[in-house]
């Protein structure tokens, strides 16, 4: 059994490389895939599987390109609807992968389809649970996200989290690792944590999310303090739900070198003009 | 530091991709213009959060435009002790702090107008800034001020600066700043 956490700090992401046997599972990748594949290839692995946690909302995830260029199998939770080829698994469904098994949780809450990954090891014991956008080191995810004028709401959804945490992660084993979707600085959540994954039993112990004495508690706990959401977010959830040409032909369309008069002669009141600064800044 | 006229500049060593699909843009064309050998990177980065319409880039980058003769525009940097020294002696000072309303919340200049990143693009936000005034301009930690003062040229406010290490560097001279916070904002 063999686990990576791939992890893209300037957007706070994780991919997860999972393989055993000589097949992989990717888990919600970005989109520039060649590391995935290359990591594939040095370990003679061949890709079967890239189950998605979610329609992410902060990225626009590689699953598409990743399938087309491996011939692997793009899972998501329940209900989800695709404008492309997908499994959309169901609550509990389990895909063998070499010698381990990833079980299906479905996960409602940040988002409807929004599922989480068990993986089992040889025995069939639980050893680490991919949670997506439902549960963060020190957070859960936001449930404003998913919201729908006039059919629900933010504390539906924050009720349905709070279901789903309760009856599909926190009665996992304490010692269950936990790798979520994003670790700090991510707007998914209001206050992620520095580590990029911990423990079901950590977890019990320490995030405010999982205190909460009761659904009520927990609905006003996760609804109050939320900043408002970056306005890219629809529109990358749904690029993620339409679908999207390959990077390569957008790199091939946008990487074009531009003398000064070609590019003075593109600029007008349309255009904008995206300088990309090079000092090492942060803040 | 110079660049094109009327260019928004973000840097590529910070959470880049996530201030361009915040600040720019889906529908209009992108010009880019980077470092050599960092246009790839560049364009990698901005599909990452959906951007397709990249136009292209200067060939060259900065330094062939310049070569060319064409107008420049400049962010003037500046240290946080050179604002200390000015504040007692310009009635037309105005400090900018651009973090969050959380950050701000926590602990600021006394004075400081907040007006953070994301609501840079509103023109009405920058309804407060006049060219008589001086504007100095600060976030956290240099990143974002860089940004936010080529968004405000892009207003036609010129009369600025930028704050080089931010509310970071500021902290460092106790003696020559004095912070409040706001109580009632914070969580």
């Amino acid at each position: 059994m063999f686990i990576k956490q791939l992890y893209t700090g300037c957007i706070s992401e994780a991919a997860y490389y999972i393989e055993s046997n000589g097949v992989a599972a990717i888990i919600d990748p970005l989109r520039d895939i060649e590391q995935y594949i290359e990591l594939a290839n040095e370990r003679k692995a061949s890709i079967r599987y890239i189950f998605e946690t979610h329609f992410h909302a902060d990225f626009v995830s590689g699953h598409i390109d990743l399938a087309a260029a491996t011939g692997a199998t793009i899972v998501y939770g329940p209900n989800t609807v695709t404008n492309y080829p997908v499994h959309v698994a169901k609550d509990k469904e389990v895909f063998k992968l070499g010698n381990l098994s990833i079980e299906v949780l479905h996960t409602p809450g940040h988002t409807l389809e929004s599922s989480c990954y068990l993986l089992k090891d040889e025995a069939g014991k639980d050893v680490a649970v991919f949670t997506g956008d439902t549960l963060f080191v020190g957070d859960v995810g936001r449930p404003d996200l998913a919201q729908k004028a006039n059919e629900i709401t933010m504390e539906d959804l924050a009720g349905m989290l709070y279901d789903s945490l309760h009856a599909k992660l926190m009665p996992l084993a304490d010692e269950v690792v936990v790798y979520p979707a994003h670790g700090a600085g991510s707007s998914c959540g209001k206050s992620l944590g520095a580590e990029t994954h911990s423990t079901i039993g950590i977890q019990k112990a320490t995030n405010y999310a999982l205190q909460a004495e009761s659904k009520e508690a927990f609905i006003k706990a996760v609804t109050e303090g939320l900043g408002t959401p970056p306005p890219y977010f629809p529109i990358n959830a749904s690029i993620n739900r339409e679908g999207y040409s390959s990077l390569d032909s957008l790199l091939d369309k946008g990487l074009q070198p531009l003398t000064v008069a070609e590019f003075k002669a593109q600029i007008n009141d349309n255009t904008l003009i995206l300088v990309v600064g090079g000092k090492a800044h942060r803040g | 530091m110079g660049f094109v006229p009327g260019s928004i500049n973000i840097g590529l060593n910070g959470r880049y991709a996530e201030w361009a699909g915040t600040l720019l843009s889906f529908e209009a064309p992108i010009l880019i213009v980077a470092e050599p050998g960092k246009e790839r990177e560049s364009l990698i980065r901005l599909s990452r959060v959906g951007f397709e319409k990249i136009a292209g880039y200067l060939s060259g980058g900065y330094a062939a435009w310049q070569e060319a003769g064409e107008p420049i525009d400049m962010i003037i940097d500046v240290e946080a002790d050179e604002l200390a020294m000015d504040m007692p002696f310009d009635d037309n000072l105005v400090i900018v702090d651009v973090r969050r309303e959380t950050e701000y919340a926590n602990e600021h200049v006394k004075e400081a107008l907040n007006i953070p990143l994301d609501q840079l693009n509103d023109p009405g936000s920058m309804a407060n800034l006049e060219e008589q005034y001086n504007i100095y301009i600060h976030c956290a930690g240099g990143y974002r001020s860089v940004i936010a003062a080529s968004l405000i040229k892009r207003q036609g406010i010129h009369n600025i600066r930028n704050v080089v290490g931010g509310f970071d560097a500021i902290k460092q001279l106790p003696g020559k700043f004095k912070f409040e916070k706001t109580e009632a904002a914070l969580n």
